[in-house]
């Protein structure tokens, strides 16, 4: 998998190391930002081949900011993961789902991240 | 003697008292004698007389004066006149003024006797007459006290209460209630609910009291509903005449709005803390499974074991937290649930595939036994999700190694009944009681390797109670436990609708 660049933009700086650890494991290539704002730019500086994308962030939130891309045809076709902590209490992620699908992010995975699932998420984008 | 009576003989001749005294005392009279009116007259007010028999004319004061006195001091006592052959008219005079009989002299014994055995019982008579009239004005005093007695005891609760008739019509509505409704001027009595009860299933509620409905029921039904921003909550009885037959209910309503915003608090904090404590568990769990996963160096097998039980620990709180959100999700309100014709079926399907791993991994096999064509009922799918893998889960937990957990869903007419049933250890007795409170875990050796968080029965019976059904279990120690679920389906819902 090398060469493929993986952002993460989460605003909590233990979840962006663990996700970026996870991803460097499989020899992906991992971009950090710590906010929304700080995400638009650093996507901005280099593309990347898939966006994960926490929820709640300060400044701008990641619903936000996917909605954004998703409407701007240069960056439309990024395909964006969202991390939540909304619905993990029951086996279904139906009721999940259906909030991240409403802002057309690609795929949706519940809070806290297990690897076997975000690599195999972020490899089915690819 | 107590019974004596007295007979009061006022004659100038002395030859005619003594005479009349020799004629009634050995028929058991007292008899008292006076000379003249006025002598009558202090006797009178000397003590009590029963008959007087007053002669027409004598010295000092005659007979017409004495009436006069009496008619006005003494209207109780009668007087018979005594009065010579010649002088009848005026002894009818006399009657006119209000004298109860006359004697002509010279009079009979029997007749005197008769006479003044007739002027007691007449005297007897109105005495009771009296009597009974002073009893009925008495009770009649008392039951427009106890009418007005009741009508400000129900007007003064601080309760609001509301009396509907047969035809479900407003008979009674106290002025607390008014207020709490919003109701400003009293509508015609009887009046039509909607005038002052808006809600619909209220409205149905009460119908379905009226119609007697299923007699093996509750005979009561407990609501809470929510008017002008006040919430109410309503205690609804029917009552029945001499016949069972209903004749109408009577509802109690408290109001409930303080305890609805302090619940309302209650729930924003825990959802808050919730919240803030979820974040950095979920990345301390991130940060365990990333060394677990030796991403950060290798690990001996003891720091692996100890890591790993905690990593267990971590996700029992994880799942506390998600049980508190999801328990002051559903406190918040049933609005938000959004109900749609479901098929059970479906559902119970989807939760039997999800869980069929787990169940293996812990070698109990699933049974579902869902037929065709069952009905369909009206809830919310996320909440009826939740209820079946929290009861199937918990079965699988407390099921044996071989065990068999069934999940049967039969129609039962008006509802949906499903069983989820395991061979499992069972609940004593005492505990079931207990089992659907929050934070209730059984404590027992054979439970304590189950991790669990309390909450998933009490979300159950609060999710199910929220669709109109009901909740029970049935349990037999180390033969298993059975909890049977009950919703109303579509038609049910229907049905009542369609009675209005």
């Amino acid at each position: 998998m090398s060469g493929k660049y993986i952002l993460i933009v989460d605003d909590d700086p233990d979840l962006v190391e663990t996700v970026s650890m996870m991803l460097e494991s499989k020899g992906f290539e991992v971009g950090k930002a710590y906010d929304g704002i700080e995400g638009e730019e650093a996507i901005k500086k280099r593309r990347p081949d898939v966006l994960i994308l926490d929820v709640m962030m300060p400044r701008k939130n990641g619903y936000q900011l996917c909605k954004e891309l998703k409407s701007n045809k240069w960056t439309q076709e990024i395909p964006v993961i969202l991390l939540t902590a909304v619905g993990e209490a029951v086996p279904t992620t139906s009721y999940s789902h259906a909030d991240g699908m409403s802002v057309e992010a690609e795929d949706f995975i519940p809070k806290p991240v297990d690897a076997a699932t975000l690599v195999e998420a972020v490899q089915r984008l690819l | 003697m107590t019974d004596q009576y007295t007979v009061l003989v006022v004659d100038d001749e002395k030859v005619l008292r003594d005479g009349c005294t020799l004629v009634l005392q050995p028929e058991g009279y007292r008899v008292l004698t006076a000379a003249n009116g006025q002598e009558a007259l202090d006797q009178l007010a000397a003590e009590p007389v029963n008959v007087v028999l007053c002669d027409l004319k004598m010295p000092v004061m005659g007979a017409l004066e004495v009436l006069e006195q009496t008619s006005v001091r003494y209207p109780g006592i009668p007087v018979i006149i005594m009065t010579g052959l010649g002088t009848v008219a005026d002894a009818v005079e006399c009657m006119k003024k209000g004298a109860y009989d006359f004697v002509t002299k010279p009079f009979s014994i029997d007749h005197l006797c008769l006479v003044v055995k007739r002027a007691l019982e007449k005297q007897l008579l109105e005495q009771q007459t009296r009597q009974l009239q002073e009893e009925q004005a008495r009770n009649l005093y008392n039951l427009a006290m106890e009418q007005s007695r009741m009508h400000t005891i129900v007007n003064c609760m601080a309760d609001g209460v509301l009396v509907t008739n047969q035809d479900g019509e407003v008979v009674l509505c106290n002025s607390t209630l008014m207020q709490l409704l919003g109701v400003k001027a009293p509508p015609p009595h009887p009046g039509p609910m909607q005038a002052y009860v808006g809600d619909r299933d209220f409205q149905v509620a009460i119908e379905s009291l009226l119609t007697g409905g299923n007699r093996s029921e509750a005979r009561f039904i407990a609501q809470e509903l929510c008017q002008n921003r006040i919430h109410l909550r309503a205690l609804s009885a029917p009552f029945s005449g001499p016949d069972n037959q209903v004749l109408g209910t009577v509802t109690v309503f408290h109001d409930v709005t303080h305890f609805k915003e302090l619940d309302e608090m209650k729930n924003d904090f825990v959802r808050m803390v919730s919240h803030e404590l979820r974040s950095p568990l979920a990345a301390i769990k991130q940060q365990h499974a990333v060394i677990l996963d030796g991403l950060a160096g290798d690990l001996t097998g003891k720091q692996r074991e100890l890591l790993t039980r905690a990593h267990a620990k971590i996700q029992g709180l994880l799942d506390l937290i998600n049980d508190l959100l999801d328990v002051t999700k559903m406190e918040a309100g049933y609005g938000q649930l959004e109900q749609a014709p479901l098929d059970l079926r479906e559902t119970l399907g989807e939760v039997v595939e999800l869980l069929r791993e787990r169940a293996s991994s812990q070698k109990v096999t699933l049974k579902l036994e869902a037929p065709d064509g069952l009905p369909l009922i009206r809830a919310d799918r996320r909440s009826m999700d939740e209820v079946f893998s929290n009861l199937v889960s918990n079965a699988i937990n407390y099921s044996p190694d071989g065990g068999e957990v069934r999940i049967a869903a039969v129609s039962r007419g008006d509802y949906l009944e499903v069983v989820v049933q395991d061979q499992g250890i069972g609940i004593e007795a005492e505990e079931i009681a207990k089992i659907f409170d929050k934070f209730y875990r059984v404590k027992s050796p054979k439970t304590r390797q189950v991790i669990g968080t309390g909450l998933g029965l009490a979300l159950v019976k609060g999710l199910i109670e929220a669709h109109r059904g009901s909740v029970d279990v049935e349990s037999e120690v180390g033969k298993g436990t059975a909890f049977r679920v009950k919703l109303p389906t579509v038609g049910a819902a229907k049905g009542v609708d369609a009675g209005k």
